[in-house]
């Protein structure tokens, strides 16, 4: 390359020579084992998942479809692999705080069969008590118990009956109690007519003895809620004597299983003693008895089911099938899937909870491994966040609804006890949310000290472009694509250099590689080819665009149809083609605009009309300043600069920034001081400093193939073409239609290093260096410049100088004219 | 005089279309006194009714004994669980009565209005069996709990003088109501030949065989048995009815049999009554 002059076509794009390859299809390649590039994000997750210290979780930062994910996954599977299977956790019921369950560790495995211990305990348990409660020797007694309450009761009424009879009473029922009735002798009621017609004495008998018989009745009456509570306290003496001898032998076989955790044999312990407690509501109607009066049968079979529930196991973690760490992915980690949740159920129109409605959260299933989690998907979700934190400050799980934390609901909820915590959270996002959270939590820092920086990009060279191949010939397997021919495979190299816009370049982005073979293998397939061929790629590749460009061709149309003024013929003075870069959604187009200059006699300032109108980001205004400032110390560095110019980009309607277009600028600026026109089958790109020389530019594939564009429609003429820095070559990663173009010599691309180079190209006139005196030469377009400049600064003198004359001259007219002033004045104000 | 005085207040209440003069249609009367099996008795004879497109009577009998009690001075009521002792007189026993005779009037409208019977409630005041002799004397059939309110009892005193004054079938409630399979009780007495004619009614659109226990004469040998065996068998076919008959030698072996077979409510002539000392199940008595 060789600055001013033009460039040759294989200067436009670096191509992956498929020669290079070895192989013929993909098929032939070996899955890649490792990654390319991302050595530090792999070295920090290595570090990461190993190091075993409080607060090391891990963050992956970088662009999405940078293989994060694959990455993350692999390394913490392969570190679980080594680790033993975490604990089994288990709630149980709290016998005597039901609203705190406890929690049970047991070791793996454990757990599942302390559950289904317990499961087939209290399905023994109901059957075997039933049976001794069905046995002969328990109903025998209890029957016993119940005919000596029984008959106590109808003893002591029929004892009554025949006391009363003996006085000649009859003991009657009203509606609520018993009265004595005075009988007659024929056995019918004492009427009172008849009573008030006997003597005073026999009446005193009468009332005596009804009187007598009233108080033994009371008597026996009080005796009787005494009676029933001795009988039922007997019966569950009883219950409790038979149902001990059962449970004793059923628990004793547990028991021995489990000798060796404390914690189990104790709650097994509670769970001896609160069956006996409560046997009437595990045999329901059944068997105890005392559960029988319960006149609804719904309530019963509840409280029946509630019953046995108190024995049950909810098992929260079982690792019985699990082998090695758990790595889990949360696809949807909100705070409750997170922490877990306490379920309630609806039970004859009310919801109540126990603790085996508590569900585990992903931090219960991934304690003693890993918990994957998208930072945007923690960060969006109500409270997640807050939660996680928490879970990983106090290492613990303290299973809490959000709705209770914010008072939104006040039913009756369960205050499980917490378990401990010990895991290693691997969170991915974006680099803008790690460097959010570093900025604004300040618990951040404490919990996620690791950063796995993961790169856009990696050099492309001999190694990487082999390790690519093999890269693609492994998501072709993964993804079930047909083969890659060679072709193909150089072909989306060469496009994964191109999107990210480097000739020495690729991308890291592999879910663009990704997406771009699956469309390539869709469109074999409907070739019915066996392989997918760089036909195919290409059309992959031009489909995207198309899909892509409607904005872009709308607006070429409007060039055309000279709506918006674009000339790629000619000379103008003070006016050249710009070229700017447009980015919608991942989809970047250069679109030509034209930038003009203005000048007239000044003092030296020079307008962006972009900024004045607040149109103009603070890099364009930058640049602006840099070219003022390089006119002023190149053209007139001993001398007032006389002029004012105004630059502007013409039909621009939204903003602009960056400083691409200075240079740009700048030649126009130049052209209409000097009047000299410049050509417009050319535009131009490149940012300048304030010594003349041209910098890089961004998205210099996206500008070259924005202009070639436009003049393609119009037909190429052949002097057609974009000036670049030469700094941008090394990014040159041009289409076909340009390099062949530029082959063709139908289209040219000038790398320009200095103003100079510039001006020669687009003026054909020599730019002119100063000679000793200090002067450009005679007939170049700096001494055009300068000439121009003196001139104005000339006539600027000469226009000063009169001015200062007609001011003294005013000065004498001033008295007069300031009466008149005041006229006017009044004549306003009316 | 006064003694038989009776008062008598009667509701009627026609569910269904304006139906014939309530003469002509059967009734079926049942005794209510608030206790547990009377409300049985009403449910069984709402079932009844509805089977024998009878109209239900319900009677309630303010017991004139109570009433004549609650003018003694010195006579208190104590309350059956609370052993306390109140003060019983005539608005007592009064609003007592009202109480239970609007509870009873409910009960049998909400019962009759589910079996879709006309039904009618009557409230009269005197000595209860009489009034109750003195109502079913134009009923069908009577039904009525076994025991009444007075606790401590398993076969209530009115219960069993009713059956030994009835002129029509009387039908005992025990606690389960009616309850099949029927078990029908044959002596060969002419009641026993009625009962099968009303096990027929009870059998209307059941599937299902009856037991006919049936007691044989000592006296008789093999071929007679047979002989009357094929007989009863006859008279079942020619009331519709399925029946496995079972032959039993004395009466003394019968609550054994029964209890050992199994059956629902029993159905029985009025000479075995006493047979319900020992076989506490519901009952029908025919005469």
């Amino acid at each position: 390359m060789e600055p001013g002059k033009p460039l040759k076509s294989d200067e436009l794009v670096h191509r992956c020579n498929p020669d290079q390859f070895s192989f013929d299809t993909t098929d032939d390649l070996p899955d890649l084992d490792g990654f390319i590039g991302q050595e530090r994000a792999i070295e920090a997750i290595r570090f990461g998942v190993r190091i075993d210290r409080p607060g090391y979780n891990i963050f992956a930062l970088g662009p999405t479809g940078a293989g994060k994910n694959t990455l993350v996954h692999r390394y913490a599977r392969a570190r679980a692999t080594e680790e033993p299977p975490p604990d089994d956790w288990c709630y149980v019921n709290n016998f005597d705080q039901t609203s705190k369950p406890r929690a049970l560790r047991l070791p793996a495995g454990k757990g599942k069969q302390f559950s289904q211990d317990m499961k087939r305990l209290v399905e023994e348990l109901q059957t075997t008590l039933s049976s001794a409660f069905e046995s002969e020797e328990y109903q025998a007694r209890r029957q016993a118990l119940e005919a000596e309450f029984q008959e106590r009761q109808q003893e002591s009424l029929k004892d009554i009956q025949e006391q009363a009879k003996e006085r000649g009473l009859a003991l009657l029922r009203t509606a609520g109690g018993l009265v004595f009735a005075p009988l007659k002798e024929d056995g019918s009621v004492l009427e009172p007519e008849e009573y008030e017609k006997l003597d005073e004495e026999k009446k005193k008998h009468l009332q005596s003895e009804v009187e007598v018989m009233q108080e033994r009745l009371q008597k026996v009456l009080y005796q009787v809620p005494r009676w029933e509570r001795e009988f039922r306290q007997r019966l569950r003496d009883l219950n409790r004597e038979v149902a001990s001898f059962v449970l004793k032998d059923l628990l004793n076989d547990i028991r021995t299983s489990y000798a060796k955790m404390p914690a189990v044999i104790e709650h097994l312990d509670h769970v001896q003693a609160d069956v006996l407690d409560n046997l009437q509501f595990i045999l329901g109607g059944s068997g105890g008895g005392q559960g029988g009066d319960e006149p609804n049968a719904v309530l019963q079979s509840v409280r029946a089911g509630a019953a046995t529930r108190r024995y049950q196991v909810n098992l929260l973690v079982d690792s019985s099938a699990r082998e090695g760490a758990p790595v889990i992915y949360a696809s949807n980690p909100s705070y409750l899937n997170l922490i877990g949740r306490v379920e309630q159920m609806a039970q004859m129109g009310a919801l109540i909870t126990d603790f085996t409605l508590i569900k585990p959260g992903l931090l219960h299933e991934a304690n003693g491994g890993y918990l994957i989690l998208d930072a945007i998907k923690v960060l969006s979700s109500p409270y997640a966040w807050e939660g996680l934190k928490r879970a990983l400050q106090f290492g613990e799980i303290r299973i809490e609804s959000p709705y209770e934390m914010l008072s939104l609901t006040s039913t009756v909820s369960l205050e499980p006890e917490p378990i401990p915590l010990n895991v290693k959270i691997i969170m991915m996002g974006e680099r803008r949310l790690y460097y959010l959270l570093a900025a604004y939590d300040p618990d951040f820092a404490e919990l996620f000290k690791v950063a796995a920086d993961f790169d856009d990009e990696f050099v492309w060279d001999e190694d990487s472009q082999q390790l690519y191949a093999q890269l693609i010939s492994a998501i072709a397997r993964r993804e079930q694509l047909k083969p890659f021919e060679r072709a193909a495979v150089a072909r989306i190299i060469e496009q994964s250099a191109r999107l990210v816009n480097d000739s020495e370049r690729l991308t890291a982005r592999i879910q663009n590689v990704v997406d771009l073979m699956e469309e390539a293998d869709y469109l074999a397939d409907e070739d019915d080819a066996q392989t997918v061929s760089i036909q195919h790629v290409q059309q992959a590749i031009d489909a995207q665009l198309y899909r892509n460009n409607r904005v872009s061709q709308r607006m070429q149309e409007e060039v055309l149809r000279e709506t918006i003024l674009i000339d790629t013929e000619g000379e103008q003075v003070g006016q050249i083609n710009g070229l700017a870069v447009l980015q919608l959604g991942a989809y970047a187009f250069g679109k030509p605009s034209r930038i003009t200059a203005t000048v007239r006699m000044g003092k030296g300032e020079v307008v962006d009309i972009e900024r004045e109108v607040d149109m103009s980001g603070p890099i364009h205004s930058k640049g602006v300043l840099i070219l003022s400032s390089l006119l002023r110390a190149r053209y007139a560095y001993d001398r007032p600069l006389s002029l004012s110019a105004s630059l502007v980009f013409e039909q621009s309607y939204g903003g602009v920034d960056g400083d691409s277009a200075s240079s740009t600028e700048l030649y126009a600026l130049l052209s209409a001081i000097a009047q000299v026109p410049i050509k417009q089958s050319l535009a131009v790109t490149g940012s300048v400093n304030q010594l003349g020389q041209i910098q890089a530019i961004g998205g210099v594939n996206e500008k070259i193939e924005g202009f070639f564009e436009l003049c393609q429609a119009r037909g190429l003429t052949g002097d057609q073409g974009v000036l670049i820095p030469a700094a941008n070559v090394k990014h040159l990663m041009l289409r076909q239609d340009v390099v062949d173009a530029v082959e063709a010599g139908r289209f040219v691309i000038y790398p320009v290093a200095t103003i100079e180079e510039g001006i020669e190209l687009l003026t054909g006139m020599p730019a002119g260096e100063r000679d000793e005196e200090g002067r450009y030469p005679e007939g170049s377009f700096n001494r055009r410049v300068e000439d121009k400049l003196t001139e104005m600064m000339e006539k600027r003198i000469a226009l000063d100088r009169k001015s200062r004359g007609e001011d003294r001259d005013e000065d004498q007219n001033q008295n007069d004219d300031e009466g008149q002033a005041e006229d006017e004045k009044a004549d306003v104000n009316e | 005089m006064q003694e038989n005085q009776t008062e008598q207040q009667e509701e009627t209440q026609q569910s269904a279309a304006p139906a014939a003069p309530v003469q002509e249609t059967p009734r079926i009367l049942v005794a209510l006194d608030a206790s547990r099996n009377s409300l049985t008795a009403l449910k069984a004879a709402a079932e009844l009714a509805s089977l024998m497109h009878a109209d239900l009577q319900a009677v309630f009998v303010e017991d004139v004994n109570l009433l004549r009690l609650a003018g003694l001075p010195f006579v208190h009521e104590i309350g059956l669980y609370s052993a306390i002792r109140r003060p019983f007189d005539g608005p007592t026993a009064e609003r007592e009565f009202r109480m239970l005779a609007n509870q009873m009037r409910r009960a049998v409208a909400q019962t009759a209005v589910s079996a879709r019977v006309n039904w009618s409630f009557q409230i009269a005041r005197g000595n209860v069996e009489q009034e109750l002799l003195t109502a079913s004397s134009a009923a069908e059939l009577l039904t009525l709990g076994r025991v009444g309110r007075t606790p401590g009892k398993r076969f209530g005193s009115t219960a069993q003088r009713v059956i030994r004054q009835a002129l029509c079938p009387v039908f005992l409630l025990g606690d389960e109501g009616l309850t099949y399979p029927l078990a029908v009780i044959h002596t060969g007495s002419p009641a026993s030949e009625r009962t099968l004619g009303l096990a027929a009614i009870l059998m209307q659109g059941r599937d299902e065989a009856v037991r006919l226990f049936v007691m044989t004469d000592p006296d008789h040998n093999g071929e007679e048995r047979v002989h009357r065996a094929q007989r009863l068998m006859q008279g079942l076919e020619k009331q519709n009815l399925q029946g496995k008959i079972i032959l039993i030698d004395s009466r003394e072996e019968l609550p054994q049999i029964l209890h050992a077979t199994g059956h629902g409510t029993l159905v029985l002539p009025v000479e075995l009554a006493s047979l319900l000392d020992t076989v506490s199940c519901s009952a029908i008595l025919v005469r």
